[in-house]
């Protein structure tokens, strides 16, 4: 009955990280009237070497939660999570322990992610010592994500936001991972210093070869930062392509929205489609597209069944019913 | 009544939340105008002073003294206005949809008696037959559904819960509404959706806004005039049309400017400004911004700039006359 995209057969780039049919739900509600939450619907993508990869939605589409399933902070309900071949899915104990190494997390919040109590130099040489990394030193570190060695007795509550971030990241680096996910690691920070840490997350991709899922709400940034953008909608995955071609031609009716609504100055201001405010049912009851209610080219099956997954192109994929928006003639790759 | 001139006048106004001692200077010398129906926004990081200017309008300033300057609403000084006048003055001439509005709603109170009790405040003779057209209208204008007027606010949704807010901000006719960003924890089509709004309202019922947000790529979508501040003080004073086409602009618009990626710009490249903003105890002589900027002569760190008018902007910088010059070499 689900589709899903068979994404790895896509890519003959190396993955490093395979994403089937992750699911991630939460029981809510008391045991004898128990309702399921599904913030993350079957979804499956992949995570290439080096590569950045975007994942915009709005609030309670299933993004954090994404992000949270797969440094395995939660454990996913089912699906498979393949990092070199291995599903780490449902590893425990010392495998999990190696394998957060390697998948290391930013928060949004610097303000919150760095112990008060702990200096930066403390904070950063932990997880050295933690993996006996000597390849590292708490300089090299913070000369890499360009930051004094000045600042390194310092306290968090004597950075600026951004120089705590810069701190965030560097002690995320120390355990060398191979992915970096990012939850909205800009959002808080002042507007002037947003670009800095952006520029600095591309600069240790291409130094230390490490991976970004860069999780944003604006897909400005996630254009700027990512080579191929994701969006979600209600815990479903509704497109992924590569970035300029996903803002060039969006085909979900929700990218389309998504695109009208984002502030552009090259854009002349078109009219927002009446879509309604509704906000997307995530309980487990929940049957067909998350967008039917809003959707403007709705049809009897989106409130029934799961739109089918389309490869429009061998980078651009959409789940949608209405195949008229991406298989008009001319719009073939 | 009919006024001339502006709607609002804020002239030298500099306003300390420090001590004898260590003075913090939230705002310093801001003189800034809104026309009666004008849109104006005004720009800021944190920490700019820019929420700091919309509590002294509103006389809601805590800690924070008035040092120097004054607050003229339509011709009144706000800091004279007796405790009577200036509970009038607030909502009935000048209201506020404060920053994280959605919080501002009173949990165990239904939409309706937010309203009702907004307008009684003011006007205890007002029937209820009136009260409740006036709710339907109020409703109606902010795009909510008459049935909504029963329901509390934890049954809304946080883009309705805004647009409540909004709609008890223009409850009482005010001549201008402050608004501090009154979108930032919203998901970016309801964001759209509620300017959208605002704007339609604001153009039908001929009241002025201060809107007040860190996000310049905002402003530019609803304002006609844009502000900028930075370090407590007015940088620049522009027309809307001016900052998305004109070039000459104060080295920290410019920043700002740059520092955005463009959705639709296929060579995408941005760049941050150096350094960070400074903390108002600890503000850099003359020019705060010169640390940070790139176009820093000695005569910056000497004495704070001026307003001046150049090419249709007002911008405060000791090297305005040679900036085009400046920014056309690189």
């Amino acid at each position: 009955m689900i589709n899903n995209p068979e994404i790895g057969t896509h890519y003959d780039e190396e993955s490093v990280l395979e994403v089937e049919d992750l699911t991630v739900t939460f029981a809510m509600g008391s045991p004898w009237r128990r309702k399921v939450l599904v913030p993350v619907n079957h979804v499956s993508f992949s995570l290439k070497k080096d590569e950045a990869l975007g994942l915009v939605g709005e609030s309670g589409s299933g993004k954090s939660s994404i992000a949270k399933a797969l440094t395995r902070i939660y454990t996913p309900t089912s699906g498979e999570m393949y990092f070199h071949g291995t599903n780490v899915a449902f590893i425990r104990g010392s495998e999990l322990r190696k394998y957060r190494q390697k998948v290391q997390m930013v928060f949004q919040d610097p303000y919150s992610a760095l112990n008060p109590l702990k200096t930066v130099h403390q904070q950063v040489q932990r997880p050295l010592r933690l993996i006996g990394n000597t390849q590292y030193s708490v300089d090299s570190l913070l000369e890499a994500v360009g930051l004094s060695r000045d600042l390194q007795y310092k306290l968090p509550h004597e950075l600026s936001g951004g120089q705590r971030q810069r701190v965030v990241i560097a002690r995320a680096m120390a355990l060398n991972p191979e992915i970096i996910v990012a939850d909205e690691p800009i959002s808080m920070l002042d507007v002037s210093i947003r670009a800095s840490i952006l520029s600095l997350m591309n600069d240790l991709r291409r130094r230390y070869h490490v991976g970004y899922l860069y999780i944003t709400h604006d897909l400005a940034s996630a254009r700027f930062f990512s080579d191929r953008i994701m969006v979600m909608y209600g815990g479903h995955l509704v497109e992924i392509a590569r970035s300029a071609e996903l803002i060039r031609r969006p085909f979900h009716p929700y990218t389309q929205l998504l695109l009208a609504a984002t502030p552009s100055k090259r854009q002349q201001k078109s009219a927002l489609p009446q879509t309604g405010y509704s906000t997307p049912n995530l309980w487990s009851t929940a049957k067909g597209c998350p967008f039917a209610p809003r959707c403007l080219y709705v049809r009897g099956e989106c409130t029934i069944n799961r739109p089918p997954w389309t490869w429009v192109s061998s980078t651009h994929g959409v789940a949608c019913f209405a195949n008229e928006l991406f298989r008009q003639p001319g719009s073939q790759m | 009544m009919i006024e001339s001139g502006h709607v609002l006048n804020v002239s030298h106004l500099t306003v300390d939340y420090g001590n004898e001692n260590t003075p913090a200077l939230a705002l310093r010398d801001v003189s800034l105008s809104v026309d009666p129906g004008e849109f104006v926004g005004l720009v800021g990081e944190s920490g700019s002073g820019k929420s700091t200017l919309a509590y002294a309008i509103l006389r809601l300033l805590h800690g924070g003294r008035v040092v120097e300057g004054s607050i003229e609403v339509s011709g009144q000084n706000v800091y004279e206005l007796d405790s009577n006048h200036l509970r009038k003055f607030r909502w009935e001439t000048v209201s506020m949809v404060f920053q994280g509005a959605m919080n501002s709603l009173n949990p165990v109170l239904t939409v309706e008696q937010h309203i009702f009790e907004t307008i009684r405040a003011h006007d205890e003779s007002v029937t209820l037959t009136a009260l409740r057209s006036r709710t339907d209208e109020l409703l109606d204008m902010v795009e909510i559904d008459k049935r909504r007027a029963q329901h509390y606010p934890h049954q809304l949704s946080g883009g309705m819960k805004q647009r409540v807010v909004i709609a008890l901000a223009i409850a009482l006719n005010p001549k201008l509404v402050i608004m501090d960003e009154p979108t930032t924890a919203l998901d970016v089509v309801v964001q759209r959706a509620i300017l959208d709004r605002i704007g339609e309202i604001q153009k039908r019922q001929r009241f002025a806004v201060l809107f007040i947000t860190h996000d310049l790529s905002l402003v530019e979508q609803i304002a006609q005039t844009v502000s900028i501040m930075y370090a407590g003080k007015i940088v620049e004073t522009t027309p809307v049309e001016q900052l998305l086409t004109g070039t000459l602009h104060h080295p920290y618009t410019r920043g700002l400017l740059n520092a955005i990626p463009e959705l639709l710009e296929d060579n995408v490249a941005i760049s941050s400004i150096p350094g960070h903003p400074p903390e108002i105890t600890r503000l850099p002589s003359g020019c705060a911004f010169h640390p940070r900027c790139l176009y820093a002569k000695d005569e910056c760190r000497m004495s704070p700039p001026i307003l001046k008018l150049y090419a249709g902007s007002w911008i405060a910088c000791e090297r305005l006359p040679e900036l085009e010059e400046l920014y056309s070499d690189q």
